[in-house]
């Protein structure tokens, strides 16, 4: 089981965005994606979640196929945008229970709410409104995982949340990899990169992260001409 | 399916007083509506008093006769009463049928069988009075018949018999008469402008009801929340299409109970071809607001482009203005005015086929990802 990515091209009109990228993850692994604003980092999680399409090259999970085993890897993959996709008007339960009748896989109740607790998000019963934007990121996970996927696609999950949660967040992506999964998240903060990933992909086009990366004890795993 | 139902539940319940409100405007507003509208009819009513100073079947009939004149409201009052009440004005006119009104016509008497008063705000005193006249002359005429026959016959028929007789003659000419106007003036009798009056309001209710609560499709196309169905069971657009279904069917269910209530209340025959007209009407109601949302961000654009749909639909509608010369004059206004085949119990709706196509298309035309 793996995700290889090769040659993969991606550009808005004009704009190019990535060319001939290749990587590939293995189980268990957390990669972190780094690069400047701007880099494609949302593009390229969002080309693997498959909300997007890409120009060329070719994507395979599990040895199934992106462009013929569209259905198939669906159930496979979990996505947490960048943006909240969360109901505001709903209390945390209502938004497991809504998104889990959508899913794959029937959780029951209990299930839904052990999802959540893994997270230190305790706040079942209250509406997402009066949540605090920690609290809002759990959620957003959490219900991307409902329905286990074996890769896990995080858009700066950790973004603007305070130190506690963010190691929560950080222990708990652990333990999904420990159970074989693979991560590959984004974020901008050195330090949890550094105590969270295995290795560390680096696009866009600013060679200043390139730099630092370089440098640092993190292998990389990719670098775009 | 179970499981769209039970997502639709969960985000139906948050707002389920406004939800329910507008789910059940059809049937409410409708009643109240046709209640003003009868209310107002009544008091437009001219009161009318008629004192019976005598209790024979005769004076009965005349009463009957009169109380069932379209546009009068009738009191029994006392004489004493009357005149007074006809002096405040609280009524138009008054009518006295006299103590021996029956023997005196049975004697062929013509002279003195009713006192009417008026005074100077009276309006329906003369069409009134004229009527009664008439109408006392019929009795007469009956009365000189009977003495005809039992002359004839010898004493063997009874003056019940008789005129029991005559009145079953003048009942058959007068269906027979009722049957021709029908078909001649197609829709003009009173019966069935009530009927029309009331599916054309319904239809305007849930018109209403329909577009407004399709405004779920705009609250749920948050982009975010889009890009999870790409790695859910349900793609947007089946998404889309389920939650499309299962809101026909709870309109189409309205739709029942609309006709359920209508029969209690207003003893609407409910006929198959009613029913599947009021389906009909509202799955092309909502695939049409399907298609509208669908095009929307803002839900407050929507809102205001439904009111102005909504204008648009109740000036050809005929509900307020009567279109039928309008109509007359340019036909295509029933084919693409949902409510025509609605009131006509149309089998076929052309607009269903236009918007189910519409849909479908627009359906696989999406492309969210
Ligand atoms: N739908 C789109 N159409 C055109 N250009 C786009 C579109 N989405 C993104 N872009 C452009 O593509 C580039 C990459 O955007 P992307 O959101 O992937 O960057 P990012 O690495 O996630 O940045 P950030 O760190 O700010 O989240 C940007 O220059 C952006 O303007
Ligand atoms: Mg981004």
């Amino acid at each position: 089981m793996m995700l290889i990515v090769e040659k993969l091209s991606k550009s808005y009109g004009k704009n190019m965005i990535f060319d001939n990228l290749s990587f590939n993850v293995h189980p268990g692994e957390i990669v972190g994606l780094v690069g400047e604003n701007g880099a494609g980092k949302s593009t390229l999680l969002s080309i693997l979640a498959m909300v997007q399409k890409a120009d060329a090259g070719t994507i395979t999970l599990n040895h199934q196929c992106y462009q013929t085993d569209k259905k198939e890897l669906r159930r496979q993959i979990g996505f947490v945008p960048q943006d909240l996709a969360i109901w505001e008007q709903l209390s945390v339960k209502e938004n497991m229970q809504f998104f889990a009748q959508l899913s794959w896989v029937k959780k029951d109740m209990a299930e839904l709410k052990e999802l959540c607790l893994q997270m230190q998000l305790e706040k079942w019963d209250e509406p997402v409104k009066s949540l605090s934007g920690g609290m809002k990121r759990k959620l957003n996970i959490a219900i991307s995982l409902i329905h286990d996927p074996h890769l896990l696609l995080l858009d700066e999950p950790t973004a603007g949340i305070d130190l506690k949660s963010r190691t929560e967040i950080g222990r708990y992506l652990k333990q999904l990899a420990s159970q074989g999964k693979m991560i590959i998240y984004t974020s901008h903060d050195m330090d949890e990169l550094r105590s969270l990933c295995d290795r560390v992909l680096c696009i866009g086009k600013d060679p200043f992260y390139k730099n630092i990366f370089h440098e640092s004890p993190i292998p990389f795993l990719a670098i775009p001409d | 399916m179970i499981s769209i139902i039970k997502s639709r539940w969960i985000l139906w319940k948050k707002h389920w007083l406004a939800n329910s409100l507008f789910l059940f405007l059809p049937v409410v507003a409708t009643i109240i509506t046709m209640t003003l509208f009868t209310n107002i009819q009544e008091d437009s009513k001219v009161p009318i008093a008629i004192v019976k100073k005598e209790d024979s079947p005769m004076a009965d009939s005349l009463y009957e006769a009169a109380a069932d004149l379209p546009y009068i409201r009738l009191f029994n009052l006392s004489e004493k009463e009357a005149l007074i009440k006809l002096e405040r004005h609280e009524l138009d006119s008054v009518f006295v049928i006299d103590s021996g009104f029956a023997e005196k016509i049975k004697s062929g008497a013509r002279n003195r069988l009713i006192t009417g008063y008026s005074n100077h705000g009276s309006f329906a005193y003369t069409p009134i009075k004229e009527m009664l006249v008439s109408y006392v002359q019929t009795l007469t005429a009956q009365a000189k018949t009977y003495y005809t026959v039992d002359q004839m016959a010898g004493g063997k028929w009874t003056w019940e018999e008789v005129t029991e007789k005559i009145s079953d003659i003048q009942t058959e000419q007068q269906l027979l008469e009722t049957t021709f106007h029908l078909n001649s003036i197609a829709g003009n009798a009173t019966n069935e402008e009530r009927n029309r009056n009331l599916w054309e309001i319904w239809g305007y209710f849930m018109f209403i009801s329909i577009f407004f609560l399709f405004d779920w499709q705009i609250k749920e196309k948050k982009t975010a929340i889009l890009s999870r169905y790409a790695m859910m069971k349900y793609s947007y657009q089946q998404y889309v299409f389920f939650h499309t279904a299962v809101y026909t069917f709870m309109f189409v269910s309205i739709c029942l109970l609309s006709a359920a209530m209508f029969h209690m209340l207003y003893e609407e025959k409910i006929t198959f071809s009613l029913l599947w007209s009021m389906v009909m009407y509202t799955i092309t109601l909502s695939l049409a607001a399907s298609i509208l949302s669908a095009v929307y961000r803002s839900v407050y654009v929507y809102y205001w482009t439904v009111l102005l749909i909504s204008g648009v639909y109740l000036i050809t509608s005929g509900v307020i203005i009567p279109t039928d010369g309008i109509v007359s004059a340019y036909p295509v206004i029933s084919l693409v005015h949902p409510v025509y085949p609605l009131v006509q119990e149309k089998y076929f709706h052309p607009l269903v086929i236009l918007f189910l196509g519409l849909f479908l298309v627009t359906q696989r035309k999406q492309k969210y990802f």
